[in-house]
């Protein structure tokens, strides 16, 4: 049928919600599509909501173009492309009253999940495939490029933004790069000869991005890390966190090799479980290294006992903690912000720490900065706090800003010199009054340092910061 | 911030877009509503300051728990009546839809209360 159009409709405010089968590389024409209307400049939010498994559950993701500059989560959906059967119906229901659903008409739809005041837009996106294309892994994948072709053409997304994104993102091969281009045509023709395009949610370029990037959380709080001078990070593997590390690393093999030796000056440590992990971060971080770890509120509970040291003992080490919903409950992919005491209280008593919640990626980059220097600062752990949507979602931010005027905050470190000068260094001695003592990092003294390493374990006045005996019993020497 | 209406809002990380567009449409409602978004720990002293120049302060947070509100209460000191939870966990990403609903739920039971307080 031919879709009405609404007077009262206006440009870009609309919310579209796109149901697939996870793994079936549907992610690339999602983000394409979320992109096109980026650079449209229209205000936009993408937000991908998928299952805890690799291949075959349902997925969906939901873009939201606002000219208001509104890019919360949208409550309710104009237009569903349904391209999972089996979540058909929920997602037909879902479909506001008057809104559109893009199906899959290679075979019918059953009669029983027709709404009457919703209006079906069917293409055979699968038969075109099979009559297109050879191999049954790019008949798959070309259904996406398709269905983002017939959305350009119903929402009037501008052609050669699209066509322009498909070569930056395939144009390293020319046979894929063109069997893009025909699905995207392939869908944007039968949209256009078979509908009246466009819907009354057209696109309507806008001026209101500015110099505005689209960036997850987790690439911009790695980022982050690096601009603060980070070289070592220590984790064990968690959704929604895992990314911020994968990001890190990749940041560090371009930025921190040694271009004269190729030597990495950078240590990714993949711990056994996140106990060990955090030792790690401690022992780096005391060593004089700026270390972090990565996890998530499972991680954390487990990182405890060690948070309970870095604490006690004075060492500056920054967590940051992306949450998720609930304790392993089998929804690692949901967000939710249930570590929030679980942080400011990590450890068994007497302990409250310094915890930072960032709002969106552009403060996950200023707060992973802000992080290292309050952590060496006042020597005592530093939580940044995000969640998996700011996380793992794109969202876009303000470009982010870094003045090279920087230097790190190293707080009260003691240099060689300074260490020579003072006849009877203690190292939790508040001299200043302002509980922040004076620490050393091995190696600042050379001929003395054994002595020097003796003295940083005892000979404090400060007794309830002693380490405990076992320590004590150990010390070299 | 913001401190001029009677109702404030105090929220915390990734709740923050939802809640400014809840804001704006509560505001075409005609119930003007203050806005805080916590963004460190321990508290500066402005987010006691801030509760206590409202008559009643909506904490909007991603938890069953109500946890930024009671690290509110213990922490910085605000009356347990002075805030109203807007909690939303069901695992998706904010929506302002969800805490419209939820202020509004709140600003009907205090009502009530206040009315059933009266007779």
């Amino acid at each position: 049928m031919k879709p009405q159009r609404r007077s009262t409709a206006r440009a870009n405010d609309f919310a579209i919600k796109i149901a697939t089968v996870n793994g079936t590389g549907s992610a690339s024409a999602n983000a394409l599509l979320l992109q096109a209307i980026f650079r449209m400049g229209v205000p936009v939010s993408g937000k991908n909501l998928f299952p805890s498994n690799i291949q075959g559950l349902p997925t969906w993701y939901e873009i939201r173009a606002n000219g208001d500059g509104h890019t919360g989560r949208a409550d309710a959906f104009d237009l569903f492309v349904a391209m999972n059967p089996a979540t058909y119906e929920r997602d037909i229901a879902e479909v506001r009253s008057g809104g559109w659903v893009l199906h899959d008409s290679s075979w019918p739809l059953a009669q029983s999940l027709r709404r009457s005041d919703v209006n079906f837009l069917g293409i055979p996106l699968a038969k075109m495939c099979v009559d297109r294309f050879e191999r049954s892994r790019e008949r798959i994948l070309m259904k996406n490029i398709g269905y983002l072709g017939a959305l350009t053409a119903l929402l009037e997304v501008e052609v050669p933004v699209v066509e322009q994104l498909l070569e930056e993102n395939f144009g390293r091969k020319q046979a894929l790069l063109d069997s893009n281009h025909e699905a995207f045509r392939m869908g944007y023709d039968y949209a256009r000869e078979h509908f009246e395009c466009p819907l009354p949610l057209r696109l309507e370029r806008m001026e209101a991005n500015g110099d505005a990037i689209l960036i997850d959380g987790n690439t911009a709080a790695a980022l982050g890390c690096v601009y603060a001078g980070a070289t070592v990070a220590a984790w064990y593997p968690i959704t929604p966190s895992t990314s911020m590390v994968d990001a890190f690393t990749g940041f560090c093999r371009t930025h921190r090799v040694d271009p004269e030796t190729k030597r990495n000056r950078f240590c990714i440590l993949q711990a056994e479980d996140e106990l060990a992990a955090a030792g790690m971060v401690l022992g780096a971080n005391w060593a004089g290294a700026r270390a972090f770890t990565a996890t998530s509120g499972p991680g954390i509970s487990l990182m405890s006992e060690f948070i309970g040291l870095a604490y006690y003992a004075e060492i500056p080490s920054v967590f940051f903690d992306v949450q998720r919903t609930g304790p392993s409950t089998g929804m690692p992919t949901r967000t939710q912000q249930g570590d929030l005491m679980t942080v400011v209280y990590a450890s068994h008593g007497d302990t409250k720490h310094v915890a930072l919640f960032p709002a969106d990626p552009k403060e996950c980059f200023e707060f992973a900065v802000n992080a290292f220097d309050l952590a060496e600062r006042f020597q005592t752990p530093v939580f940044v706090v995000s969640d998996l949507d700011i996380a793992m979602n794109d969202w876009a931010v303000p470009a982010l800003q870094w003045d090279d005027a920087y230097r790190p905050d190293r707080g009260k470190v003691l240099d060689a010199k300074q260490l020579e000068d003072i006849q009877n260094f203690q190292r939790y001695l508040d001299v200043d009054g302002d509980g922040i003592p004076y620490r050393t990092m091995p190696g600042a003294s050379t001929r003395k340092m054994p002595g020097r390493i003796r003295r940083w374990w005892t000979a404090s006045p400060a007794r309830s910061r002693r380490p405990p005996r076992r320590c004590r019993s150990r010390r070299p020497g | 911030m913001s401190r001029r209406a009677r109702y404030g809002i105090i929220t915390v990380g990734g709740c923050k877009r939802a809640v400014l567009e809840a804001r704006d449409r509560l505001k075409k409602k005609g119930i003007a509503v203050d806005y805080m978004r916590v963004r460190a720990f321990p508290f500066h002293e402005d987010v006691a300051a801030f509760a206590a120049s409202h008559e009643l302060t909506f904490v909007v947070e991603q938890n069953r728990d109500a946890q930024l509100r009671t690290l509110l209460m213990v922490e910085a000191g605000v009356p347990a009546e002075r805030l109203a939870s807007v909690r939303v966990y069901g695992g998706q990403p904010l929506a302002a839809g969800e805490v419209v609903e939820g202020i509004l739920e709140q600003l009907d039971r205090v009502t009530k209360q206040a009315a059933g307080g009266a007779a």
